[in-house]
Protein backbone atom coordinates (compact mmCIF):
# COMPACT_ATOMS: atom_id res chain seq x y z
CA UNK A 1 0.00 0.00 0.00
CA UNK A 2 1.56 3.37 -1.23
CA UNK A 3 2.04 5.74 2.00
CA UNK A 4 0.06 8.25 1.55
CA UNK A 5 -3.04 5.57 1.85
CA UNK A 6 -1.95 4.12 4.74
CA UNK A 7 -1.45 7.46 6.18
CA UNK A 8 -4.44 8.82 6.08
CA UNK A 9 -6.16 5.23 7.03
CA UNK A 10 -4.38 5.57 10.32
CA UNK A 11 -5.53 9.44 10.58
CA UNK A 12 -9.28 8.38 10.02
CA UNK A 13 -9.56 4.99 10.16
CA UNK A 14 -6.94 3.76 12.69
CA UNK A 15 -8.17 0.36 13.49
CA UNK A 16 -8.18 -0.96 9.67
CA UNK A 17 -4.87 1.91 9.32
CA UNK A 18 -3.39 -0.30 12.68
CA UNK A 19 -4.95 -3.52 10.98
CA UNK A 20 -2.46 -2.95 7.82
CA UNK A 21 0.28 -0.79 9.28
CA UNK A 22 0.98 -4.05 11.59
CA UNK A 23 0.53 -6.57 8.50
CA UNK A 24 3.40 -4.64 6.40
CA UNK A 25 5.56 -3.13 8.32
CA UNK A 26 5.56 -5.71 11.57
CA UNK A 27 8.51 -7.97 10.45
CA UNK A 28 10.56 -4.55 9.83
CA UNK A 29 9.85 -3.51 13.65
CA UNK A 30 11.02 -6.63 15.37
CA UNK A 31 14.07 -6.56 13.58
CA UNK A 32 14.91 -3.72 15.20
CA UNK A 33 13.37 -4.26 18.73
CA UNK A 34 14.72 -7.58 18.68
CA UNK A 35 18.61 -5.96 18.09
CA UNK A 36 17.60 -3.54 20.66
CA UNK A 37 15.87 -5.03 23.55
CA UNK A 38 17.05 -9.00 22.71
CA UNK A 39 14.90 -11.47 22.95
CA UNK A 40 15.31 -12.85 26.56
CA UNK A 41 11.18 -13.03 26.41
CA UNK A 42 8.64 -13.25 23.39
CA UNK A 43 6.52 -11.19 25.54
CA UNK A 44 8.52 -8.25 25.65
CA UNK A 45 9.14 -8.44 22.18
CA UNK A 46 5.80 -8.74 21.10
CA UNK A 47 4.76 -5.65 23.77
CA UNK A 48 7.24 -3.64 22.38
CA UNK A 49 6.81 -4.67 18.85
CA UNK A 50 2.65 -2.85 19.40
CA UNK A 51 4.34 0.16 21.61
CA UNK A 52 5.74 0.83 18.26
CA UNK A 53 2.59 0.56 16.66
CA UNK A 54 0.48 2.77 19.24
CA UNK A 55 3.53 5.37 18.85
CA UNK A 56 3.08 5.68 15.06
CA UNK A 57 -0.67 6.15 15.32
CA UNK A 58 -0.23 8.78 18.01
CA UNK A 59 2.31 10.47 16.43
CA UNK A 60 1.31 9.96 12.29
CA UNK A 61 0.08 13.91 11.99
CA UNK A 62 3.89 15.02 12.18
CA UNK A 63 4.96 12.50 9.58
CA UNK A 64 5.81 14.79 6.15
CA UNK A 65 5.80 12.66 3.10
CA UNK A 66 7.68 14.94 1.70
CA UNK A 67 10.73 14.47 3.88
CA UNK A 68 11.29 11.13 3.90
CA UNK A 69 9.46 7.71 3.36
CA UNK A 70 6.99 6.29 5.75
CA UNK A 71 9.27 3.21 6.52
CA UNK A 72 12.14 4.88 7.26
CA UNK A 73 9.72 6.97 9.97
CA UNK A 74 8.76 3.40 11.56
CA UNK A 75 12.08 2.40 11.72
CA UNK A 76 12.74 6.13 13.72
CA UNK A 77 9.86 5.28 16.17
CA UNK A 78 11.15 1.52 16.40
CA UNK A 79 14.32 2.61 17.31
CA UNK A 80 13.37 5.34 19.84
CA UNK A 81 10.65 2.98 21.58
CA UNK A 82 12.82 0.07 21.76
CA UNK A 83 16.26 1.89 23.10
CA UNK A 84 13.48 3.49 26.09
CA UNK A 85 12.54 -0.45 26.89
CA UNK A 86 16.15 -1.29 26.89
CA UNK A 87 16.39 1.42 29.11
CA UNK A 88 13.92 0.36 31.76
CA UNK A 89 15.51 -3.16 31.61
CA UNK A 90 17.46 -4.06 34.67
CA UNK A 91 19.64 -6.48 33.13
CA UNK A 92 21.48 -4.84 30.20
CA UNK A 93 23.45 -6.74 27.77
CA UNK A 94 26.15 -4.34 25.38
CA UNK A 95 24.45 -2.85 22.46
CA UNK A 96 27.60 -2.33 21.04
CA UNK A 97 31.09 -2.94 22.81
CA UNK A 98 32.05 0.39 24.73
CA UNK A 99 35.76 0.61 22.68
CA UNK A 100 33.67 1.17 19.98
CA UNK A 101 30.67 3.18 21.22
CA UNK A 102 32.25 5.76 23.45
CA UNK A 103 33.52 9.10 21.55
CA UNK A 104 36.58 9.41 24.42
CA UNK A 105 35.37 12.86 25.17
CA UNK A 106 32.32 14.48 26.83
CA UNK A 107 30.14 17.32 25.04
CA UNK A 108 27.08 18.80 25.51
CA UNK A 109 23.86 17.24 24.50
CA UNK A 110 21.00 18.94 26.88
CA UNK A 111 21.35 22.49 26.03
CA UNK A 112 19.51 23.50 23.23
CA UNK A 113 21.99 25.89 21.21
CA UNK A 114 25.02 23.12 21.85
CA UNK A 115 22.68 20.48 20.92
CA UNK A 116 21.50 21.95 17.78
CA UNK A 117 24.76 22.31 16.49
CA UNK A 118 26.42 19.43 17.66
CA UNK A 119 23.87 17.66 15.91
CA UNK A 120 24.19 19.72 12.42
CA UNK A 121 28.55 18.73 12.83
CA UNK A 122 26.89 14.95 13.44
CA UNK A 123 24.59 14.98 10.33
CA UNK A 124 27.40 16.97 8.28
CA UNK A 125 30.21 14.22 9.09
CA UNK A 126 27.59 10.87 8.06
CA UNK A 127 26.23 12.88 4.78
CA UNK A 128 29.86 13.37 3.95
CA UNK A 129 31.15 9.98 4.30
CA UNK A 130 31.85 8.54 1.30
CA UNK A 131 29.98 5.18 -0.10
CA UNK A 132 30.09 2.57 1.62
CA UNK A 133 30.93 4.11 4.81
CA UNK A 134 28.25 5.77 5.28
CA UNK A 135 25.62 2.85 5.34
CA UNK A 136 28.12 1.33 7.66
CA UNK A 137 27.77 4.08 9.99
CA UNK A 138 24.11 4.37 10.58
CA UNK A 139 23.73 0.46 9.95
CA UNK A 140 25.97 -0.30 12.99
CA UNK A 141 25.42 2.88 15.01
CA UNK A 142 21.91 3.87 13.98
CA UNK A 143 20.34 0.35 13.43
CA UNK A 144 22.96 -1.93 15.77
CA UNK A 145 23.64 -4.54 12.87
CA UNK A 146 26.62 -6.85 14.09
CA UNK A 147 29.51 -6.04 12.10
CA UNK A 148 29.53 -9.59 10.29
CA UNK A 149 26.14 -8.92 9.35
CA UNK A 150 27.27 -5.51 7.75
CA UNK A 151 29.88 -7.28 6.17
CA UNK A 152 27.07 -10.19 4.90
CA UNK A 153 24.80 -7.43 3.43
CA UNK A 154 27.73 -5.25 1.66
CA UNK A 155 29.74 -8.54 0.76
CA UNK A 156 33.02 -7.37 2.57
CA UNK A 157 35.56 -8.71 4.99
CA UNK A 158 34.05 -8.11 8.77
CA UNK A 159 37.93 -6.21 9.20
CA UNK A 160 37.29 -3.95 6.31
CA UNK A 161 33.79 -3.23 8.06
CA UNK A 162 35.71 -2.72 11.43
CA UNK A 163 38.54 -0.56 9.42
CA UNK A 164 35.75 1.93 7.79
CA UNK A 165 33.50 2.16 11.15
CA UNK A 166 36.82 3.20 12.75
CA UNK A 167 37.52 6.05 10.23
CA UNK A 168 34.30 6.99 10.35
CA UNK A 169 34.05 7.27 14.20
CA UNK A 170 37.33 9.45 13.92
CA UNK A 171 36.09 11.82 11.29
CA UNK A 172 33.20 12.30 13.54
CA UNK A 173 35.85 12.79 16.40
CA UNK A 174 37.80 15.27 14.32
CA UNK A 175 34.33 17.36 12.88
CA UNK A 176 32.98 17.63 16.75
CA UNK A 177 36.46 18.43 18.23
CA UNK A 178 37.27 20.95 15.71
CA UNK A 179 33.76 22.79 15.55
CA UNK A 180 31.55 21.31 18.22
CA UNK A 181 30.98 22.30 21.55
CA UNK A 182 32.65 19.88 24.22
CA UNK A 183 32.71 19.74 28.11
CA UNK B 1 30.80 9.87 28.29
CA UNK B 2 29.07 10.08 25.16
CA UNK B 3 28.21 6.93 23.20
CA UNK B 4 28.30 7.14 19.11
CA UNK B 5 24.43 5.59 19.45
CA UNK B 6 23.39 8.49 21.59
CA UNK B 7 24.61 11.05 19.41
CA UNK B 8 22.35 9.40 16.33
CA UNK B 9 19.44 9.66 18.25
CA UNK B 10 18.41 12.92 16.91
CA UNK B 11 19.86 12.23 13.54
CA UNK B 12 16.95 12.01 10.40
CA UNK B 13 17.54 9.50 8.56
CA UNK B 14 14.07 9.76 6.57
CA UNK B 15 15.76 9.89 3.17
CA UNK B 16 18.39 6.98 3.27
CA UNK B 17 17.73 3.91 1.19
CA UNK B 18 17.39 1.49 3.93
CA UNK B 19 17.43 -2.15 3.41
CA UNK B 20 16.91 -4.14 6.64
CA UNK B 21 16.15 -8.00 6.57
CA UNK B 22 12.71 -8.29 8.06
CA UNK B 23 12.04 -10.98 10.75
CA UNK B 24 10.01 -13.86 10.27
CA UNK B 25 6.45 -13.13 11.87
CA UNK B 26 3.60 -15.77 11.89
CA UNK B 27 0.50 -14.58 11.19
CA UNK B 28 -0.93 -15.42 14.90
CA UNK B 29 1.80 -13.31 15.97
CA UNK B 30 0.16 -10.53 14.03
CA UNK B 31 -2.93 -10.91 14.92
CA UNK B 32 -1.68 -10.91 18.71
CA UNK B 33 0.38 -7.73 18.11
CA UNK B 34 -2.31 -6.07 16.05
CA UNK B 35 -4.94 -6.32 19.52
CA UNK B 36 -2.17 -5.90 22.01
CA UNK B 37 -1.74 -2.35 19.90
CA UNK B 38 -5.52 -1.90 19.77
CA UNK B 39 -6.24 -2.46 22.99
CA UNK B 40 -3.23 -0.13 24.07
CA UNK B 41 -4.48 2.69 21.79
CA UNK B 42 -8.31 2.16 22.85
CA UNK B 43 -9.34 1.50 19.16
CA UNK B 44 -12.15 -0.98 19.34
CA UNK B 45 -11.95 -2.85 16.28
CA UNK B 46 -14.91 -3.08 14.13
CA UNK B 47 -16.53 -6.08 14.48
CA UNK B 48 -16.12 -7.91 10.86
CA UNK B 49 -19.32 -10.79 11.09
CA UNK B 50 -18.64 -13.59 8.71
CA UNK B 51 -18.12 -12.40 4.98
CA UNK B 52 -19.50 -14.67 1.96
CA UNK B 53 -18.76 -12.66 -1.83
CA UNK B 54 -21.87 -12.26 -3.58
CA UNK B 55 -21.97 -12.87 -7.39
CA UNK B 56 -21.65 -9.92 -9.03
CA UNK B 57 -22.83 -9.55 -12.34
CA UNK B 58 -20.23 -7.03 -13.52
CA UNK B 59 -16.86 -6.25 -12.75
CA UNK B 60 -15.48 -3.66 -14.65
CA UNK B 61 -13.32 -0.22 -14.52
CA UNK B 62 -14.54 3.00 -14.45
CA UNK B 63 -12.32 6.02 -15.01
CA UNK B 64 -14.06 9.31 -14.58
CA UNK B 65 -12.32 13.07 -14.58
CA UNK B 66 -14.30 16.65 -13.51
CA UNK B 67 -12.73 19.59 -12.69
CA UNK B 68 -12.01 20.71 -8.68
CA UNK B 69 -14.70 23.65 -7.94
CA UNK B 70 -15.97 24.61 -4.65
CA UNK B 71 -18.57 27.36 -5.76
CA UNK B 72 -21.99 27.91 -4.08
CA UNK B 73 -24.56 24.99 -4.66
CA UNK B 74 -26.92 22.62 -3.13
CA UNK B 75 -26.06 20.12 -0.17
CA UNK B 76 -26.97 16.44 0.05
CA UNK B 77 -28.05 15.55 3.38
CA UNK B 78 -25.30 13.11 2.89
CA UNK B 79 -22.75 15.85 4.15
CA UNK B 80 -25.14 15.74 7.93
CA UNK B 81 -23.55 12.16 8.06
CA UNK B 82 -19.80 13.74 7.65
CA UNK B 83 -20.15 16.75 9.97
CA UNK B 84 -23.46 15.99 11.82
CA UNK B 85 -25.10 19.15 13.87
CA UNK B 86 -21.84 20.93 12.33
CA UNK B 87 -23.46 21.10 9.03
CA UNK B 88 -24.79 24.27 9.81
CA UNK B 89 -21.40 25.61 9.29
CA UNK B 90 -20.95 24.01 5.48
CA UNK B 91 -24.37 24.46 4.05
CA UNK B 92 -23.51 26.60 1.59
CA UNK B 93 -20.07 25.07 0.19
CA UNK B 94 -21.23 22.03 -1.36
CA UNK B 95 -20.64 21.39 -5.18
CA UNK B 96 -23.05 19.70 -7.21
CA UNK B 97 -20.89 17.70 -10.06
CA UNK B 98 -23.12 15.15 -11.19
CA UNK B 99 -20.43 13.83 -13.66
CA UNK B 100 -20.49 10.10 -14.37
CA UNK B 101 -19.33 7.66 -16.87
CA UNK B 102 -20.74 3.72 -17.12
CA UNK B 103 -19.14 0.56 -18.60
CA UNK B 104 -20.74 -2.98 -18.37
CA UNK B 105 -23.88 -1.82 -16.85
CA UNK B 106 -22.29 -0.24 -13.55
CA UNK B 107 -22.17 3.75 -13.59
CA UNK B 108 -19.67 5.69 -11.45
CA UNK B 109 -21.43 9.01 -10.34
CA UNK B 110 -19.59 11.93 -8.81
CA UNK B 111 -22.28 12.96 -7.02
CA UNK B 112 -20.11 16.43 -4.75
CA UNK B 113 -17.79 17.77 -3.85
CA UNK B 114 -16.64 20.06 -0.85
CA UNK B 115 -13.31 21.18 0.47
CA UNK B 116 -11.18 24.44 0.62
CA UNK B 117 -7.76 25.28 -0.73
CA UNK B 118 -5.97 21.65 0.27
CA UNK B 119 -8.52 19.10 1.72
CA UNK B 120 -11.85 17.65 0.03
CA UNK B 121 -14.05 15.41 0.43
CA UNK B 122 -15.65 13.98 -2.69
CA UNK B 123 -19.33 11.95 -2.82
CA UNK B 124 -19.32 8.94 -4.90
CA UNK B 125 -21.65 6.48 -6.30
CA UNK B 126 -21.83 3.04 -7.32
CA UNK B 127 -25.03 2.42 -9.74
CA UNK B 128 -26.25 -0.34 -10.90
CA UNK B 129 -28.34 -0.57 -14.05
CA UNK B 130 -30.86 -3.43 -15.51
CA UNK B 131 -33.15 -2.94 -12.38
CA UNK B 132 -30.58 -4.25 -10.01
CA UNK B 133 -29.91 -2.96 -6.27
CA UNK B 134 -27.75 -3.03 -3.81
CA UNK B 135 -30.51 -4.91 -1.59
CA UNK B 136 -28.51 -8.02 -0.65
CA UNK B 137 -24.50 -6.42 0.16
CA UNK B 138 -24.11 -4.55 3.55
CA UNK B 139 -20.66 -3.65 2.42
CA UNK B 140 -18.34 -2.95 -0.43
CA UNK B 141 -14.93 -3.27 -1.35
CA UNK B 142 -13.18 -2.19 -3.91
CA UNK B 143 -10.29 -4.06 -5.40
CA UNK B 144 -8.46 -0.80 -7.13
CA UNK B 145 -9.62 2.82 -6.27
CA UNK B 146 -7.52 5.47 -7.32
CA UNK B 147 -7.59 9.08 -7.38
CA UNK B 148 -5.31 11.13 -9.94
CA UNK B 149 -4.36 14.48 -8.91
CA UNK B 150 -1.15 16.34 -9.81
CA UNK B 151 -0.18 17.39 -6.26
CA UNK B 152 1.32 15.24 -3.29
CA UNK B 153 -1.29 14.60 -0.84
CA UNK B 154 -3.29 11.80 0.07
CA UNK B 155 -6.80 10.33 0.23
CA UNK B 156 -9.14 7.95 1.77
CA UNK B 157 -12.54 6.38 1.01
CA UNK B 158 -15.33 4.47 2.89
CA UNK B 159 -18.54 3.44 2.33
CA UNK B 160 -21.65 5.31 3.96
CA UNK B 161 -24.74 3.75 5.15
CA UNK B 162 -27.37 3.91 2.70
CA UNK B 163 -30.89 5.42 3.33
CA UNK B 164 -32.52 3.21 0.85
CA UNK B 165 -31.20 -0.59 0.83
CA UNK B 166 -33.98 -1.11 -2.22
CA UNK B 167 -32.21 0.91 -4.82
CA UNK B 168 -29.93 0.60 -7.42
CA UNK B 169 -27.16 2.83 -5.98
CA UNK B 170 -24.33 3.07 -3.01
CA UNK B 171 -22.93 5.76 -2.00
CA UNK B 172 -18.95 6.50 -1.04
CA UNK B 173 -17.26 9.09 0.39
CA UNK B 174 -13.43 9.85 -0.43
CA UNK B 175 -11.46 12.15 2.14
CA UNK B 176 -8.28 13.66 0.77
CA UNK B 177 -5.58 16.53 1.36
CA UNK B 178 -2.85 18.17 -0.70
CA UNK B 179 -0.31 20.13 -0.12
CA UNK B 180 -1.26 22.86 -2.49
CA UNK B 181 -4.62 24.54 -3.88
CA UNK B 182 -6.20 22.21 -6.15
CA UNK B 183 -9.02 24.64 -7.31
CA UNK B 184 -9.39 24.56 -10.79
CA UNK B 185 -7.57 21.10 -11.49
CA UNK B 186 -8.41 17.87 -12.33
CA UNK B 187 -9.08 14.91 -10.61
CA UNK B 188 -9.41 11.66 -11.96
CA UNK B 189 -10.88 8.53 -10.04
CA UNK B 190 -10.70 5.28 -11.01
CA UNK B 191 -12.52 2.15 -9.80
CA UNK B 192 -11.90 -1.37 -10.76
CA UNK B 193 -13.44 -4.75 -9.73
CA UNK B 194 -15.48 -4.17 -6.42
CA UNK B 195 -17.18 -7.24 -4.45
CA UNK B 196 -20.12 -6.97 -2.60
CA UNK B 197 -20.06 -8.59 0.66
CA UNK B 198 -22.94 -9.64 2.98
CA UNK B 199 -23.04 -10.00 6.60
CA UNK B 200 -24.77 -13.44 7.23
CA UNK B 201 -26.63 -13.68 10.24
CA UNK B 202 -26.83 -17.76 11.71
CA UNK B 203 -29.49 -19.46 10.47
CA UNK B 204 -29.53 -21.77 13.15
CA UNK B 205 -28.68 -19.78 16.41
CA UNK B 206 -26.98 -21.96 19.67
CA UNK B 207 -29.91 -21.07 22.29
CA UNK B 208 -28.34 -22.09 25.73
CA UNK B 209 -31.12 -23.03 26.88
CA UNK B 210 -32.56 -25.19 24.54
CA UNK B 211 -29.24 -27.19 24.60
CA UNK B 212 -28.95 -27.33 28.85
CA UNK B 213 -32.88 -28.61 28.81
CA UNK B 214 -31.89 -31.74 26.36
CA UNK B 215 -28.45 -32.07 27.93
CA UNK B 216 -29.09 -32.08 31.81
CA UNK B 217 -25.38 -33.61 32.54
CA UNK B 218 -24.35 -30.22 31.08
CA UNK B 219 -26.33 -28.24 33.52
CA UNK B 220 -24.46 -28.13 36.91
CA UNK B 221 -20.93 -28.20 37.18
CA UNK B 222 -17.79 -27.19 39.28
CA UNK B 223 -15.30 -24.59 37.93
CA UNK B 224 -11.43 -25.37 37.89
CA UNK B 225 -8.68 -23.30 38.61
CA UNK B 226 -7.46 -21.46 35.40
CA UNK B 227 -3.80 -22.55 35.53
CA UNK B 228 -3.79 -20.03 32.59
CA UNK B 229 -4.04 -17.05 34.66
CA UNK B 230 -0.26 -15.91 35.23
CA UNK B 231 1.02 -15.93 38.83
CA UNK B 232 4.02 -12.98 38.12
CA UNK B 233 4.13 -10.61 41.38
CA UNK B 234 5.13 -7.26 39.99
CA UNK B 235 4.55 -5.37 42.99
CA UNK B 236 7.65 -4.63 43.97
CA UNK B 237 9.12 -4.73 40.02
CA UNK B 238 11.04 -1.38 39.42
CA UNK B 239 10.87 -2.92 35.54
CA UNK B 240 7.95 -1.02 35.09
CA UNK B 241 5.91 2.23 34.79
CA UNK B 242 3.47 2.68 37.33
CA UNK B 243 0.62 2.80 33.92
CA UNK B 244 1.91 -0.32 32.77
CA UNK B 245 1.41 -1.56 36.30
CA UNK B 246 -2.33 -0.39 36.54
CA UNK B 247 -2.75 -2.30 32.79
CA UNK B 248 -1.29 -5.27 34.18
CA UNK B 249 -3.00 -5.77 36.71
CA UNK B 250 -6.58 -4.69 35.67
CA UNK B 251 -5.77 -7.30 33.10
CA UNK B 252 -4.75 -9.76 36.14
CA UNK B 253 -8.02 -8.60 37.82
CA UNK B 254 -9.98 -9.42 34.95
CA UNK B 255 -8.91 -12.50 34.33
CA UNK B 256 -10.60 -15.14 36.18
CA UNK B 257 -8.94 -17.45 38.73
CA UNK B 258 -11.84 -20.35 37.98
CA UNK B 259 -13.06 -21.47 34.60
CA UNK B 260 -14.95 -24.23 33.20
CA UNK B 261 -13.49 -27.51 32.42
CA UNK B 262 -12.70 -28.38 29.00
CA UNK B 263 -15.72 -30.89 27.92
CA UNK B 264 -14.63 -31.40 24.41
CA UNK B 265 -17.96 -30.50 23.87
CA UNK B 266 -17.77 -29.49 20.14
CA UNK B 267 -21.01 -27.71 19.97
CA UNK B 268 -21.38 -25.95 17.23
CA UNK B 269 -22.42 -22.28 17.08
CA UNK B 270 -24.20 -22.38 13.65
CA UNK B 271 -24.77 -24.89 10.84
CA UNK B 272 -21.86 -22.68 8.80
CA UNK B 273 -20.02 -21.83 10.67
CA UNK B 274 -17.58 -25.19 11.30
CA UNK B 275 -14.04 -23.31 12.67
CA UNK B 276 -15.34 -21.99 16.18
CA UNK B 277 -17.40 -24.04 18.70
CA UNK B 278 -18.52 -24.17 22.19
CA UNK B 279 -16.63 -26.52 24.08
CA UNK B 280 -18.27 -26.25 27.49
CA UNK B 281 -21.59 -24.66 28.77
CA UNK B 282 -23.33 -25.17 32.07
CA UNK B 283 -24.26 -23.43 34.95
CA UNK B 284 -21.58 -22.92 38.00
CA UNK B 285 -21.64 -20.78 40.78
CA UNK B 286 -24.73 -19.15 39.80
CA UNK B 287 -23.38 -18.40 36.64
CA UNK B 288 -23.91 -19.33 33.16
CA UNK B 289 -20.69 -19.96 32.18
CA UNK B 290 -19.19 -20.91 28.14
CA UNK B 291 -16.29 -21.74 27.20
CA UNK B 292 -15.75 -21.00 23.22
CA UNK B 293 -13.00 -22.80 21.05
CA UNK B 294 -11.83 -22.38 18.20
CA UNK B 295 -10.13 -25.05 15.97
CA UNK B 296 -8.30 -23.22 13.44
CA UNK B 297 -4.79 -22.30 15.45
CA UNK B 298 -3.99 -19.49 12.96
CA UNK B 299 -6.97 -17.38 13.18
CA UNK B 300 -7.58 -15.48 16.41
CA UNK B 301 -10.31 -13.80 15.11
CA UNK B 302 -13.93 -14.85 16.45
CA UNK B 303 -15.87 -11.82 14.83
CA UNK B 304 -18.69 -10.96 16.90
CA UNK B 305 -20.27 -12.47 20.07
CA UNK B 306 -23.48 -11.39 21.40
CA UNK B 307 -26.14 -12.56 23.30
CA UNK B 308 -29.86 -11.81 22.23
CA UNK B 309 -32.60 -12.05 24.29
CA UNK B 310 -35.02 -14.90 22.74
CA UNK B 311 -37.97 -12.61 23.79
CA UNK B 312 -36.57 -9.11 22.86
CA UNK B 313 -34.76 -9.08 19.86
CA UNK B 314 -33.61 -5.52 20.63
CA UNK B 315 -31.58 -7.09 24.25
CA UNK B 316 -28.22 -7.54 22.83
CA UNK B 317 -25.47 -8.32 25.30
CA UNK B 318 -22.58 -7.31 23.76
CA UNK B 319 -19.13 -7.46 24.39
CA UNK B 320 -15.46 -8.09 23.49
CA UNK B 321 -13.94 -11.37 24.41
CA UNK B 322 -10.37 -12.41 25.02
CA UNK B 323 -8.60 -15.76 24.32
CA UNK B 324 -7.83 -17.32 27.81
CA UNK B 325 -6.03 -20.55 26.16
CA UNK B 326 -4.70 -21.84 23.12
CA UNK B 327 -5.72 -25.58 22.90
CA UNK B 328 -6.36 -27.84 19.90
CA UNK B 329 -10.04 -28.92 19.94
Amino acid sequence: MIDARLVNLLKYNPSKGLEIAVQQYSGLVKTIVVRIIGYDKQQDVEETVSDVFVELWKSINNFDPEKGKLKNYIISIARFVSLNAYNRKILKHELIPLEEDELEFDMDLDNEISKSINKEIIKDTINNLPYPDKDIFIRRYYLFESVKEIAQYLDLTPKSVENKLYRGKDKLKAALINKGIII
Amino acid sequence: MKKIHELLDDINIENEELKIVESNISKEENNKILEMTLNKAGIKRKGIGRKFILPLAAATTLVLSFAIVFAQGGLSNIYYKLFGDNIKYVTEMGTVIDESYSSNGITLNVASMLGDENAFYIIFELIKENRESFKDSDYIEFDRLHLDFKDSGGYTWYQIEDDDKNDNKATFILAGNTKKKVSGNKLTLRAADFIEYSIKEPANKFEPYSFLMKNQDFVKQSLVENLQKSTINIQNSDEYYPEDKEKIEEMYRLTPNYVLPWKYANIPMDDDIDDIFIGNIGFAENKLCIRIASSDLENHDLGDIYFVNNNNSEDILYDEFMFSEEKRI
